[in-house]
């Protein structure tokens, strides 16, 4: 039994067996087995004859072959992207405190390195989980007797493999968010309750590897804290890892891992090819898109702005370069046609007074409901996507694109063949910018509150509080007043996981309730009952007979209404 | 007790008052371990806008723990700790067609601060209209006249009868429905919900007309 293996970084196929590993044994800082007075193991070669000279040469060899160091293949594929982003917190808490990048990558496939291995079986050096290559076995183990080595690598690229990833099929997710939009605020919010969200949708989600974690950590949207800058577009971020599981309907369990990658849309809008072409695998590889558009980025949205608003609107980007860019990376493996990755086009801060001025009354109602699941009788969730309330929201934002935004509607809709718009807020209230106190000067302010028994006043205030002049604040490099943003109430996101319940349904983890309203297709109403939910018969279906002998009746019907039943021929 | 209404405070939060879809039962969000008041006032008509009214008119009012209180004509209010809130998944609905709103609220002593909810935050909301569907049957009356030997006929009487749904009489406002016979539009009271069934004595078949946007007459 074998399992292929597509790399999450780059792509590439490979059998569980073609895995490298990562060791346990990790040796640092001067080697102590060589006597102190030669200068190296050259020197040593040369000048020592004692009796142990091969047994010492022996140990220097493992003792090099496990020393902590970069490795060129890992190296060479985060050179393209700014250095690694690969983090992981036990390496500074747990001995031998060395990065998990910099320990030796040993390749069970090299007779030089079977050396230090110990066979599981004639000729075979892996250990395995549920038939899966699931680790090796060092000859001798580290400082701490641990000798089992399972953090597989890729054999192309040297990126860390998570546990147990390649046993379950993967599917592939791309979130990009266009300059402004808030990616990094909408992930840190979905990541935070992904749990809660996917099980709307009667799955259950549960991050493997330390990357979703470290996304949190690194970008905490809390009250009182500041909110995450963006993310330096020509970083890669770490993919970011679900084992989903689901009912089969039988008894039994499906497992699933879903992989989302958050990719900055600068790099789209920039029309640098070199900046495209890195990273043009992670949109090429995707199962599914997400694509976040800040609503200032709308035209439509400028008619209805005050003049501060419109100051701040010139600085964002129009989205229509990240949609024509992604369109033509999917073009050059597939021609000229229609992209069939489903995309979910997305309004993110859907709750900003502007927005509330050009979306309709019903879509706003209807937007400030939560994201509901469809459940069974006893209240559990069904795998199933809430299409019956989805259906009347993207109507509506359908038709708020289409007298809108009509070239941007018209690019999407000529290009891709699966999408559908959503809309949401990842913070749920508004944002105020907060000038920072310099250190020395909060110190100061601090003791003379102390002295006056008062509460000192937090080291972020607001831009136009009077109290706290611009000159004791902290100023960039430019000379500019440092400006931090944050939360100005109650933190509430709303609809962040329509767009990502959508996306498992186009994967097909889960159905829907009723048909989901698809703005390629024409909408044909059943002329019995008026219902949209109507499809095509299959060629097997359409002839119906009916009576017998002379009375035999033959009719044809291309159409039925999943609602009623009706069957009729649509021309 | 004594209530005062105190301005918004971050610390003190509810709000994204919602029904869950399919049940009577209203659900928020609130900060973790804090008590909220919630306020029942007419459909359409937020809270927030009469607080001030309403901490005097509770001050003068015995609020029954654990359920809905009038304290003004037509403003019902209810407490619910962080307890009941977890053992009751939320909080039972009063009546439909009506407004709820949800505030944040302490109690020190003898004095219960109610913090006004956070302004300006568009898709999310203290304040959730809950409007009612009903059917009003309307009845034309027969009586049976013999006709002949054996046979008989039904004829009109004159009259024609209204059937509303008791539950609506509980938190009804007065000039919320009316029923039009020929160019007269005559209002529905409370005493006539109370009945039920209203006879209409009319030629015309009366029609149901409502004017409060929180009944939805089916």
């Amino acid at each position: 039994m074998s399992f292929e293996i597509t790399c999450p970084y780059c792509f590439r196929k490979m059998q569980d067996t073609e895995v490298l590993f990562r060791s346990e044994k990790v040796n640092q800082g001067e080697c102590g087995l060589l006597p102190d007075e030669y200068d190296g193991i050259e020197d040593f070669k040369v000048r020592y004859d004692g009796p142990d000279k091969e047994s010492i040469l022996r140990g220097y060899q493992e003792w090099e072959f496990f020393a902590a160091g970069p490795d060129p293949v890992y190296e060479e594929f985060w050179a393209e992207f700014n250095g690694t982003t690969e983090y992981n917190p036990t390496d500074e808490v747990m001995p031998p405190y060395v990065k998990s990048y910099y320990r030796k990558v040993i390749d069970p496939s090299l007779p030089e390195h079977r050396r230090y291995l110990k066979p599981q079986g004639p000729g075979d050096f892996f250990i395995r989980d549920q038939g899966m290559v699931s680790g090796i076995e060092l000859a001798s183990g580290n400082v701490t007797g641990k000798n089992i080595c399972n953090r597989r690598v890729c054999p192309h690229c040297h990126n860390p493999l998570p546990d147990g990833y390649g046993r379950n099929p993967v599917k592939f997710a791309t979130v990009i968010g266009i300059t402004g939009a808030g990616k990094t605020i909408y992930l840190s919010q979905l990541l935070k309750d992904m749990t809660l969200y996917v099980v709307k949708a009667g799955l259950s989600a549960m991050d493997s590897g330390p990357e979703v974690q470290t996304f949190l950590d690194r970008n905490i949207v809390a009250a009182g804290a500041p909110l995450p800058g963006s993310t330096p577009f020509s970083q890669l971020q770490q993919p970011l890892f679900y084992e989903m599981s689901r009912d089969d309907g039988n008894q039994g369990r499906v497992q699933e891992t879903f992989v989302l990658y958050d990719v900055a849309g600068e790099v789209f809008m920039r029309g640098d090819a070199a900046l495209i072409r890195k990273f043009a695998p992670y949109v090429k590889h995707a199962d599914g898109l997400i694509i976040l558009i800040s609503p200032l980025q709308l035209r439509v949205v400028n008619s209805v702005m005050t003049e501060e608003e419109r100051e701040k609107a010139k600085k964002e980007a129009r989205p229509d370069t990240v949609f024509r860019t992604i369109h033509n990376i999917f073009a050059q493996e597939n021609g000229n046609t229609r992209c069939k990755v489903p995309l979910a086009v997305c309004v993110s801060k859907a709750d900003l007074p502007m927005m509330q001025r050009v979306f309709s009354r019903d879509l706003q109602d209807m937007l400030r409901k939560n994201v509901e699941g469809v459940r069974d009788a006893c209240g559990f969730y069904l795998p199933l996507f809430n299409a019956t309330e989805y259906n009347p929201i993207f109507n509506e934002l359908f038709r708020f694109f289409q007298n809108n935004e009509i070239d941007l509607a018209q690019y999407i809709h000529t290009s891709y063949a699966s999408y559908a718009y959503f809309a949401f807020t990842a913070l749920g209230c508004s944002v105020e910018e907060r000038k920072k106190i310099k250190d020395s000067e909060y110190e100061r302010i601090k003791q003379q509150c102390k002295e006056r028994d008062m509460d000192p006043p937090p080291q972020y205030v607001p831009v136009d509080d009077p109290k706290i002049k611009d000159v004791l604040c902290e100023r960039t490099a430019e000379g500019k007043l440092y400006v931090r943003s944050f939360p100005g109430g109650t933190i509430l996101p709303k609809r962040v996981e329509e767009p990502l319940l959508w996306l498992f349904s186009q994967l097909g983890y889960i159905a829907s309730d009723v048909l989901i309203d698809d703005p390629t297709k024409p909408k044909i109403t059943c002329p019995a009952c008026g219902s949209f939910a109507t499809e095509e018969l299959p060629e097997d279906q359409r002839e119906q007979v009916s009576g017998w002998w002379k009375f035999r009746k033959v009719e044809y019907f291309n159409r039925v209404c999943r609602e009623c039943g009706h069957c009729w021929e649509q021309n | 007790m004594q209530y005062q209404y105190c301005p918004h405070n971050p610390a003190r939060y509810a709000t994204n008052l919602l029904r869950e879809r399919g049940s009577s039962r209203l659900y928020w969000e609130n900060a973790d371990g804090q008590d909220v008041l919630l306020v029942q006032t007419p459909f359409g008509v937020p809270a927030a806008e009469r607080m001030e009214a309403l901490c005097q008119a509770m001050g003068k009012t015995l609020i029954q723990p654990g359920r809905y209180t009038e304290v003004l004509p037509g403003v019902w209010v209810r407490f619910v700790s962080a307890m009941d809130k977890v053992q009751m998944n939320g909080c039972p609905i009063n009546t439909e067609a009506s407004t709820y709103t949800v505030f944040s609220c302490l109690t020190e002593g003898e004095v219960c601060s109610i913090f006004a909810p956070q302004p300006c935050q568009a898709m999310i909301s203290a304040d959730c209209s809950i409007p009612m569907r009903i059917r009003v049957e309307v009845t034309e009356q027969f009586r049976r006249r013999r006709q002949g030997l054996f046979g008989h006929v039904m004829e009109p009487t004159g009259f024609y009868t209204l059937s509303f749904p008791r539950e609506l009489a509980g938190t009804y406002q007065e000039g919320g429905l009316f029923y039009r016979a020929g160019g007269l539009e005559i209002p529905v009271t409370r005493q006539m919900l109370e009945q039920g069934v209203v006879y209409v004595k009319t030629d015309i078949r009366p029609e149901l007309v409502s004017r409060n946007k929180g009944l939805e007459l089916i």
